[in-house]
């Protein structure tokens, strides 16, 4: 079964944003206006900084409620099934956008009520089908070998290494549980497109994946709490985020990350508004306040990921900066790719695949 | 032939009969029980089968329909753009079908197919290939879209790996609400699809067995066989199923309620039934006809060793039964009525009175008859003593009476015949029971006869062991009987030699010789015994008897309390005795007996002191016979009180005479016997006698002797007293020889003692006897008696006396017993000068 681990960060930042998010409702249950609009934002967990939030309450004399999604996957099945409904907020993958707008979960965005979007690298708006009518970008990454470089000293040079492993590292492995992203690896890792939709192709990434199964420890994605099984010794190395190696690396210094030579999986968030939405006004209020250019820097070095708000990367410390594992060059980034939407069967067999590797798996 | 024996062959016979009859009906039932029994198990296996299958059906079908209206379903069917479906619902929609899939490991594929036979999401076994995602044209889509809107089941060899398998499709119509109006018919939007593995029927098939060589093959609609436990003839046509499946089949009908019927099955004989499990799927079960054959002849088999077994068994236990049962307790009742039969009591034994049936009745009624028996065997036996007791028993004492005794003589004559042993028989005689009978009644002397029987039996009662010089001999003694008024006779058995008879005489002898305490009064008797014995008395019982009749008399002559044996001479004297006993009554009658006299002397002086007389009977033929013979005769005979006043008259007389001549001795002394006293009244007698002659009384001394005077009644005690208070002085005569106590002597009325010549002979000072007549000398003169030695022969004894200071002397040497002539020659030469008697010398 999918592990359904939260994807929390630092726990004193966790505990701060629940004091922050209590406070704030204390103090709004006290004011006299009780017309208070509730913004209901749906997102990974630990991906906010919650005096950000806090602030955000205050100055626009509201509350935030935020939800959590374990996965892109999970998001979209709750989506599927409230289709769309409940939410003013949605984080999207990159990909997603165009499909939400088909299926009309989300609205196309008044960008009146975004100036702040003057800021955004207009690259990251026009990468992605519908993110010019729908979505605001938010952090953007990779995804690489996170490891111990303790246990495994010989480290990790390719997604090979990770898919067809030496002996030892035998049930020390955790995969993403998100078919289209192992697939992905699989593809880059026997030399194809991560996008490629050539039956063959998936056919030698599903071989490889089948093979790699005996070493998985669990299809996850680790844990960044202290209790992590990186941490702790119970995995030797995963698939996983930039961003959230480098939190766990601020634990345990043996935590490394590489991005494979065969390039890794590049990506991009992206907050879009829900049709649904009954705060629409709200919601484009917070999108334009977290592009205010210190807002947007804050955020980023809370989170460790590279932000597309160009005016804060000029705010941003030269640790932040400098951090090729937040901003890859583009020689590092050389081989990386965007995962791109698939054709339809092609992404049903991508499903399949992940289907397959699922099941019977335990 | 026993009864045991005939029992068994008659017992075997029946039970082989019965269990054969038996084993015939039970080898018919079991026959046919068994066939019915593979009929039913046939039957049963197909009933299970189906119900099986229909559940397994109907809860794929509630699965599959369960799984098309699931929500996420719902809303994957009306997302049309294939890129949304694909990348955003479909991974849910897969999860939730390998949910399922892990839920349910019997299916195969889980696939939603849509109504363009385009297999949209497949979950299936991870080496399932999928050989093609486009299923339009297969003929079980084609039957899918034909079946519109119900849910179609079909059994198919699955294209992908052609494993048969049940396919379970449920359409799924959906209106699309944002589009349809709400009398839009529902659209089809694909199909729900399980496909189920029928991996459990092929087990059961490849498993299951009708008895030994029954099984279970699936067919389907065409014939062909689906699942066989052969599996190479999966794949092939079961040739043969027509009359199975059809109704109207000609072929035999089994069992009117079930269509089982015989039939050819590829070519093989076998009993068939069938079954649909569903449309597509039929199940029959195959019992070929061999099967029954080899069953009977099993089941026939086993019905014969049991049968043989139950046989041999019953028939062990029933013999054993009936040994333990019948044969044994008959056989011991037998037994009981001859030993009853011989007179032997031997009780039944409690078990088998305890038992109920027949055989304790018997035992009982044995015990019954024992019972009885025994009551009357014993009345009849104390009938028998009682009589035996009158004709051979003393009806006073219990013993045997003279009948009886006789027989018995006779009997252990015959036994010492044979063992060369002898016999010995002693007749006793109570010498004074007339007396007892006499002065205190007959009753008085039946219990002393019964005492004294008693005291005879204690004294016979165990075998005598003889302790002789070199060995010791055994004797029984054996018998006593009482054969006259106080005669009794012992028989003595089994003697070595007949003189050790003496040894019971002397028992005897002591034994009656203690007081009996007859009445608060003590009774001495006296017995006399004479012994016989065989083969030296005779050899006939009766000579035997007279023989110790003849020796008892002779020993109470002689001396009484004493045995005698029987010799020769005795023998002689009893032919004598007769005209012994004639003379002597004549010589009493014609005065013919004369009186001797034997001087007495002082000792000192030698003067003529007086002198005892002697009687003496000159027989005309015989010459003289001693007193002691004729002296017994006359006192059986009653002539001794005639005799006794006789002998006192007559020396009353010579006294008087010699008395006139001027000689006179100064006494004259007279042996009186205790019988006298009983015969005549010696007071008058006495009395008469003096005043008669005119004699003075102390002329006169009656002597008696000291047993005589210790016996004597107190009649015979006062009569002496009588006497003496006439002034006839009283001698005791044989004094020392009676065991007189001092007591009673001094009580007597007596003047004078003569000791003993016992005591006299050879006495000198320091011999044993000195003593005695030392002491007795000294009672003697201490109570004033005068003493008399008698048989003094010796001048030694004569001086001792002197040196004693005993007064009279008497004996040979002074003088021997002496005529009435020569008595007066000596007294008138003593009268006629102080010239002593002449002192003869003793050799």
């Amino acid at each position: 079964m999918f592990d359904a681990a939260p994807f929390i960060r630092k726990p004193n930042r966790y505990i701060l944003a629940r004091f922050i998010v209590l406070f704030s409702l204390l103090i709004t249950a006290s004011s006299p206006a009780l017309s208070t609009q509730i913004l209901k934002i749906y997102t990974w967990a630990e991906y906010m900084d919650p005096q950000i939030i806090a602030q955000f309450e205050q100055e626009f004399d509201t509350e935030v409620e935020l939800s959590y999604f374990e996965s892109d996957q999970s998001r979209d099945e709750q989506m599927a099934v409230v289709a769309g409904r409940g939410y003013d907020l949605l984080l999207l993958n990159s990909i997603r956008v165009k499909r939400y707008g088909n299926r009309k979960w989300i609205e196309p965005l008044d960008k009146t009520l975004i100036p702040n979007i003057q800021y955004i690298d207009p690259q990251w708006i026009h990468a992605f089908e519908g993110v010019d009518e729908y979505a605001v970008p938010y952090f953007w990454g990779t995804m690489g070998i996170a490891y111990r470089k303790d246990l495994v000293p010989a480290g990790f040079d390719s997604w090979m290494d990770l898919l067809n492993p030496d002996e030892r590292l035998r049930n020390k492995i955790t995969m993403t549980s998100d078919s289209r992203e192992l697939t992905a690896i699989a593809l880059a890792a026997t030399g194809h497109s991560v996008n490629s939709g050539k039956s063959s192709h998936l056919k030698d990434a599903r071989e490889v994946l089948l093979e790699q199964r005996p070493f998985i420890k669990q299809y996850t994605y680790p844990s960044l709490s202290e209790d992590s099984s990186l941490l702790d010794g119970t995995v030797w190395a995963a698939s996983m985020y930039s961003g959230d190696t480098l939190m766990l690396q601020e634990q345990d210094e043996n935590i490394a990350y590489t991005l494979p030579k065969e390039g890794g999986l590049l990506w991009a968030d992206y907050f879009t508004v829900a049709q649904a939405s009954t705060n629409k006004i709200l919601a484009h209020q917070f999108l334009n306040f977290i592009n205010q250019p210190a807002i947007a820097a804050r955020l980023a070095e809370w989170v460790f990921y590279a932000t597309p708000n160009l005016a804060a990367a000029n705010l941003m410390s030269n640790d932040y900066t400098n951090n090729t594992v937040i901003n890859p060059n583009s020689e590092q980034l050389k081989n990386s790719e965007f995962i791109q939407p698939l054709s339809p069967r092609t992404q049903k067999k991508v499903n399949s695949i992940g289907a397959d590797l699922l099941r019977g798996y335990r | 032939m026993k009864l045991q024996g005939k029992l068994v062959i008659v017992i075997i016979v029946a039970i082989v009969a019965s269990m054969l009859l038996l084993a015939a009906v039970v080898f018919g039932q079991l026959r046919q029980q068994s066939e019915r029994e593979l009929f039913n198990q046939m039957q049963l296996l197909l009933n299970q089968t189906q119900q099986q299958t229909k559940s397994y059906i109907d809860n794929a079908t509630a699965n599959t329909r369960l799984f098309s209206s699931s929500n996420l379903m719902d809303r994957y069917v009306m997302v049309e753009n294939e890129a949304d479906r694909y990348e955003l619902v479909q991974p849910a929609l897969l999860r939730l079908f390998t949910k399922y899939f892990q839920a349910y490991p019997e299916y195969r594929e889980i696939r939603l197919i849509l109504p363009d036979g385009y297999e949209d999401t497949r979950v299936a076994r991870i080496n399932l290939k999928n050989l093609t995602e486009e299923e339009f044209d297969t003929p079980y889509f084609q039957r899918m879209l034909a079946s519109g809107s119900n849910i179609m089941t079909t059994v198919l060899d699955n294209p992908d790996d052609g494993k048969t398998t049940l396919l379970i499709s449920v359409p799924i119509f959906r209106k699309d609400l944002r589009t349809d109006a709400i009398s839009t018919k529902p659209t089809l939007r694909g199909f729900m699809t399980v496909t189920a593995s029928l991996d459990y029927l092929e087990k059961q098939i490849q498993t299951h067995k009708i008895g030994n060589n029954g099984y279970l093959i699936a067919v389907d609609r065409q014939h062909r066989i689906i699942f066989h436990p052969q599996r190479n003839m999966i794949g092939k046509d079961a040739i043969g199923l027509h009359s199975v499946t059809s109704h109207d089949s000609k072929a035999e009908r089994i069992d009117a309620n079930e269509n089982t019927v015989l039939t050819q099955l590829n070519g093989e004989s076998v009993y068939a039934s069938a079954r649909w499990l569903h449309p597509d799927l039929m199940l029959i079960s195959v019992l070929p006809a061999t099967e029954f054959r080899a069953a009977s002849k099993q089941l026939g088999i086993s019905v014969a060793v049991v049968s043989v077994g139950a046989i041999v068994l019953t028939s062990f236990i029933l013999i054993i039964l009936l040994r333990y049962l019948v044969v044994t307790p008959v056989r011991q009742l037998s037994y009981l009525a001859q030993e009853i039969g011989k007179g032997n009591h031997i009780d039944v034994s409690g078990q088998k009175l305890l038992r109920t049936d027949e055989i304790g009745d018997l035992a009982r009624a044995f015990q019954n008859m024992k019972t009885a028996l025994g009551k009357s065997m014993l009345q009849l036996q104390q009938s028998h003593a009682k009589i035996e007791q009158l004709a051979y028993r003393d009806s006073l004492t219990g013993l045997p009476n003279r009948r009886l005794f006789l027989e018995l003589v006779g009997q252990a004559i015959a036994e010492s015949k044979r063992n060369d042993k002898q016999n010995a028989l002693l007749f006793l005689d109570l010498d004074d029971f007339k007396k007892v009978n006499d002065t205190l009644g007959h009753d008085a002397g039946d219990v002393l006869l019964q005492a004294v029987a008693q005291r005879l039996i204690d004294c016979v009662r165990d075998t005598d062991t003889i302790m002789r010089d070199s060995d010791s001999s055994t004797f029984s003694a054996g018998t006593v009987a009482r054969i006259g008024g106080d005669e009794f006779i012992i028989l003595i058995n089994d003697l070595t030699d007949a003189m050790d008879a003496k040894i019971v005489a002397e028992r005897v002898l002591s034994t009656l010789r203690k007081p009996f305490l007859i009445m608060d009064q003590e009774f001495v008797v006296g017995t006399s015994i004479g012994i016989s014995s065989y083969p030296e008395n005779g050899a006939e019982v009766d000579a035997l008897v007279k023989a110790a009749d003849t020796a008892m008399y002779a020993a109470k002559r002689e001396q009484k309390n004493t045995y005698r044996f029987f010799g020769a001479i005795m023998q002689r004297g009893i032919q004598d005795r007769l005209s012994l006993e004639r003379d002597l009554r004549i010589a009493v009658e014609n005065e013919s007996l004369t009186l001797h006299f034997q001087p007495q002397v002082d000792t000192h002086t030698r003067a003529i002191a007086g002198a005892e007389v002697l009687l003496r009977w000159h027989h005309p033929e015989r010459g003289n016979v001693p007193p002691d013979l004729f002296i017994p005769i006359a006192e059986d005979m009653g002539l001794i009180g005639l005799l006794g006043e006789w002998i006192i008259d007559q020396t009353c007389q010579q006294w008087a005479q010699w008395n006139q001549m001027g000689i006179a001795p100064p006494r004259l002394a007279v042996n009186v016997s205790q019988r006298q006293f009983k015969l005549s009244n010696m007071v008058d007698v006495v009395a008469s006698a003096l005043e008669k002659h005119q004699l003075c009384a102390s002329a006169l001394e009656i002597e008696i002797t000291e047993s005589c005077m210790m016996e004597a009644p107190d009649d015979v005690v006062e009569s002496l007293n009588n006497i003496r208070m006439t002034g006839v002085r009283i001698a005791m005569d044989d004094f020392g020889t009676g065991y007189s106590s001092l007591g009673a002597l001094t009580s007597l009325p007596i003047d004078t003692l003569k000791i003993d010549r016992s005591f006299i002979t050879n006495i000198e000072l320091g011999k044993p006897n000195e003593k005695i007549v030392s002491a007795i000398l000294s009672l003697a003169h201490n109570l004033g008696m005068d003493v008399v030695a008698e048989g003094v022969e010796t001048q030694s004894e004569h001086q001792y006396l002197i040196n004693m200071n005993c007064e009279i002397c008497q004996g040979y040497l002074f003088s021997k017993p002496l005529s009435a002539e020569h008595m007066q020659q000596l007294l008138t030469q003593q009268s006629d000068g102080p010239a002593p008697l002449q002192l003869k010398q003793a050799s």
